[in-house]
């Protein structure tokens, strides 16, 4: 039976390890980018925005999500992101008041994980017994 | 590796592009609340829903929008699906802009009723406020329509394991190839011409039951034709104690039956039921209704084996699983009768 490293194979242990990496890997590369941009005094909403669809793409591709699926969660996690986002930086403003750029990669960390759990815990192979 | 569907990719691109498209808009609307409202966006949305009458109307009407895409469209046509719900919650959002701006439409009618800012600034908000509805209610219909189905196809795994199972057993069957060559032993020294046809016919069983071990259903015709040679095998055995009076119409003939399924009725009706000349069993194979019928006088034995029931649970649920089908047992107070559904077509 062919196999592909991006869909899971039923097993739920290997399903978290891809899953760990792939959130994980967006949460740092959003960071990284968020850094980049801000330090530049470039607008990173777009970007970010990209890379959130992408890691999404990757979760939905990976369960077998239906296309119906990927535009809703897609639009909710643009939506709670961009004001997890922001909301998220000036929470974080209160503890870091002088590092604006720090704020904002932290909230880009946090949001991320945040939405790539959540969609992780939509779309798993989960059975409830009854 | 399996490769990635490029049509998926495709699908996936298209799709991005648009909530990207979204994500734009949504940005490039935001200054405008404060510029035109002097209110954020989430005040002027708190705003907007504290009319509760309107509220709840679009809450029940986002609540109608999903039931009827998921129920109605989304399994045969998912970007119809969602075409459905973006224009039905589109047109929400321009019925709630009417409803909040239509008591100043003696003030600014027309044109300019529409192109006003703050009438297009609520049926932005309402607009997304309805998708982000839509979109919460989707997730969790297609969450608990999920695990419905992944217990339903386990459930149907476990039937079709046990009905291999069954299978499986009956196959192998100790007691039908005990008493069989008990038969046999009896024949070669009485009949030769007997005990040849005897182990003719005894191969054939065995080569049919290993045969349709992975076919889902098999011809009627087919499975009749084993009956009868599995028949003629217990006809050595029990003479005119046993009897078989099969009726089944040239026109079904060519329709499909569980495999093994008249075979283990057949069966079970000589196992739980008293087989003698002063009690002959009579057991009658008909069509009715679509159905096949295996009917047999009751006549139980005093001591049987509990076999709880197996063999019809696993046909039942072997008719559960792959047709989605009911079988029917009746039983009378000197009949016993089992139906099972003719499959028109795999």
């Amino acid at each position: 039976m062919k196999s592909s490293v991006f869909k899971s194979s039923g097993d739920k242990s290997s399903d978290l390890i891809f899953v760990n990496l792939v959130v994980h890997l967006f949460a740092a590369t959003h960071a990284l980018v968020c850094m980049y941009l801000r330090l530049k005094g470039i607008d990173d909403g777009i970007f970010l925005t990209i890379l959130t669809l992408l890691m999404i793409i990757l979760l939905i591709n990976f369960f077998n999500g239906t296309t119906d699926v990927f535009v809703s969660l897609s639009l909710l996690s643009l939506l709670a992101g961009f004001y997890l986002g922001t909301k998220g930086a000036d929470l974080f403003a209160l503890a870091f008041p002088n590092s604006p750029v720090l704020t904002h990669v932290l909230a880009t960390i946090a949001v991320t994980e945040i939405l790539g759990w959540m969609v992780f815990f939509i779309l798993r192979k989960r059975l409830i017994k009854r | 590796m399996k490769s990635i569907s490029l049509r998926r990719v495709f699908e996936f691109t298209i799709l991005a592009l648009l909530v990207l498209g979204f994500r734009v808009l949504f940005q490039e609307l935001m200054p405008m609340f404060q510029e035109n409202l002097n209110l954020t966006f989430g005040k002027f949305l708190v705003k907007l829903l504290s009319n509760y009458p309107l509220t709840l109307s679009m809450l029940l009407l986002d609540f109608a929008i999903v039931y009827i895409a998921n129920r109605y469209i989304k399994e045969r046509w998912p970007y119809i699906s969602i075409l459905f719900t973006f224009l039905s919650s589109l047109l929400i959002a321009v019925l709630s802009a009417l409803w909040i701006r239509i008591p100043i439409w003696s003030d600014a009618h027309g044109y300019r009723f529409f192109a006003d800012i703050y009438f297009n600034l609520t049926l932005f908000t309402s607009f997304v406020f309805n998708l982000v509805i839509v979109s919460s209610l989707h997730i969790y219909f297609y969450y608990t329509t999920k695990q419905e189905r992944a217990l339903k196809m386990e459930i149907g795994k476990k039937n079709k394991a046990r009905y291999q199972y069954t299978q499986l057993k009956n196959q192998l069957n100790p007691h039908f190839l005990f008493n069989s060559l008990n038969v046999l032993d009896y024949l070669i020294f009485e009949d030769q011409q007997r005990a040849s046809d005897f182990v003719r016919k005894l191969s054939s069983v065995y080569r049919y039951l290993l045969k349709k071990e992975d076919k889902p259903a098999v011809r009627i015709s087919e499975e009749i034709e084993f009956v009868c040679q599995y028949f003629d095998l217990l006809k050595e055995r029990f003479r005119d104690a046993l009897t078989l009076n099969l009726s089944i119409p040239d026109d079904i003939s060519g329709r499909y039956i569980i495999p093994g399924g008249l075979q283990m009725l057949v069966e079970n009706a000589v196992k739980h039921n008293m087989v003698s000349q002063e009690h002959p069993l009579i057991i009658c194979i008909f069509a009715d209704n679509n159905m096949i019928v295996v009917k047999n006088n009751l006549q139980l034995r005093m001591t049987t084996i509990d076999s709880g029931g197996v063999g019809l649970k696993s046909i039942k649920g072997q008719y559960q699983y792959l047709f989605n089908k009911d079988i029917s047992v009746i039983s009378g107070p000197d009949f016993f009768q089992v139906e099972l559904p003719i499959i028109d077509s795999l």
